[in-house]
């Protein structure tokens, strides 16, 4: 086997591995692009059947931000409408911290708050909210959100700094 | 005049604390803020934010039927044992990976890596884990783990995972092992069925189950997941724990050492999560339950404070 062939994204068990390592950064990323989950994993496939297609001329190097160029390409073609709510049940939280003998009242506020957290973060701006969701739960670092939208660090920042400031304005006094 | 207390330094100070970049008088000055702990709320619980679920073996499955053969060469199918012919090619392969590659794997720090088995079976190492694999894969499916690992099982031979606490037997499924020294045995199966042997006792987990052994108690639990919380969520999860073993884990993950250890109350059970991308807001987690307050003797010190 040469060298060559080892890497190839031709060969099913190299392609295995590479779908099942970017498969769910990809269709989170397309959720947080799109607003909407079931799409994300319809394109998430369509771009992965995309890259097999094509697998000879593939760089394994580069496939990966291939893939999520495809990803974000099929998307703005199939999405019609501009403006789309985001569905704030695209969203979880995980469960919260709790010691043993937590009271029911104490359960039941955490889970209001989670809600409402969950619905504050759907009603930010878009910008804020892309920002917000791809650092927080993809956990993408400002220079690499820079990056994929071709901003400055810095205008991530400050939408980074707003998202944050709204979210607390909307949370108000519900305590947790 | 807008009130002082939504003024900050300047518009991306937040975004900077977000990211623990602000400078150490920048920190400090915020920490007195009216509203600091509004905004330690608000990054906790962003912590644990998460998409739903998406089963990416599923997702495979479909891409699979999706696809069209378009390549003349033989594929060799990897999941399916329907015959002496594919189980021969299978070995070879099995072979041609064990001699060209190790069969202890380590974790560092921070860090999670997968590992595929021979038979296709694969392996999703925790952090600071380390995992020993039987060298004759084809005969025998058996490993030793330490640390905290899940395991996605191809139907096969059986497949056996060691520790130092008690053994876990599988015939196909998915399920996570944690193993901290003689401090905490637990096995969740997220899938199929798995036998669990200790030397006490002997049972078996369906989907859903789980089963914990923590020094002094055995107990047994239900669940409503499909794969451990710090593969999705980059969450530790923990249920009916002592605290000293969860800061044990806190201090193997972070690679940090808790100087005064003997501070935490022993008898506290803990039920919960903590981060393992943050040290700050895993530790603020852990020990606020409890009301302690800690400090950095060293960058890699915790002194807890009474």
């Amino acid at each position: 086997m040469s060298q060559k062939d080892e890497n190839s994204l031709c060969n099913e068990r190299n392609f295995e591995i590479f779908f099942k390592t970017h498969a769910a950064a990809l269709r989170n990323f397309l959720i947080v692009k799109f607003s909407d989950s079931e799409l994300a994993e319809d394109l998430t496939q369509e771009a992965f059947i995309k890259i097999w297609n094509i697998c000879a001329t593939v760089i394994p190097k580069t496939a990966k931000s291939y893939l999520f160029t495809i990803g974000i390409n099929l998307g703005i073609n199939k999405k019609r409408h501009d403006q789309v709510v985001f569905k704030h049940q695209n969203l979880i939280v995980s469960q919260n911290v709790s010691i043993t003998n937590e009271s029911p009242e104490f359960v039941l506020l955490e889970k209001e708050f989670a809600d409402k957290f969950k619905q504050v973060v759907a009603n930010l701006s878009e910008k804020q909210r892309t920002v917000f969701l791809l650092n927080r739960v993809e956990k993408k670092t400002y220079r690499e959100i820079a990056e994929i939208n071709q901003v400055s660090v810095k205008a991530i920042e400050k939408l980074m700094h707003k998202a944050l400031q709204s979210i607390k304005k909307e949370i108000g006094d519900l305590k947790f | 005049m807008k009130a002082m207390k939504n003024d900050f330094f300047d518009d991306t100070f937040l975004a900077r604390w977000m990211d623990s970049t602000l400078t150490k008088e920048e920190l400090t000055l915020f920490k007195k803020h009216p509203e600091y702990l509004k905004y330690v709320q608000i990054k906790q619980v962003s912590n644990q934010l998460s998409f739903s679920d998406y089963n990416v073996d599923n997702a495979f499955e479909k891409f699979k039927a999706k696809k069209t053969a378009k390549k003349k060469t033989i594929v060799i199918p990897m999941y399916k044992y329907i015959g002496a012919i594919a189980a021969t090619v299978i070995l070879l392969f099995g072979i041609f990976t064990f001699y060209n590659s190790p069969n202890n794997y380590k974790t560092g720090v921070a860090s999670t890596e997968t590992i595929l088995l021979p038979d296709g079976s694969e392996v999703l190492l925790h952090s600071n884990s380390l995992v020993k694999v039987n060298k004759n894969w084809g005969k025998d499916r058996s490993l030793e783990l330490q640390g905290q690992a899940f395991f996605k099982v191809k139907k096969g031979k059986k497949f056996s995972v060691h520790t130092s606490l008690g053994k876990v037997q599988v015939l196909g499924t998915q399920f996570s092992v944690t193993n901290y020294n003689k401090d905490l045995f637990t096995v969740k199966c997220f899938e199929g069925k798995v036998r669990v042997t200790t030397p006490e006792k002997t049972l078996i987990l369906t989907k859903g189950d789980a089963y914990q052994w923590t020094g002094s108690n055995n107990i047994t639990w239900t669940f409503d997941q499909t794969a451990p919380s710090w593969i999705s969520k980059h969450l530790v999860t923990f249920n009916k724990v002592p605290l000293s073993v969860v800061a044990l884990s806190l201090e193997n993950h972070y690679s940090i050492k808790i100087i005064n250890p003997e501070n935490i109350p022993s008898s506290n059970l803990f039920t919960g999560n903590y981060t393992t991308k943050d040290l700050d807001t895993a530790l603020y987690t852990i020990f606020s339950t409890v009301g302690l307050k800690y400090e950095f003797s060293k960058p890699n010190e915790v002194r807890i404070l009474r």
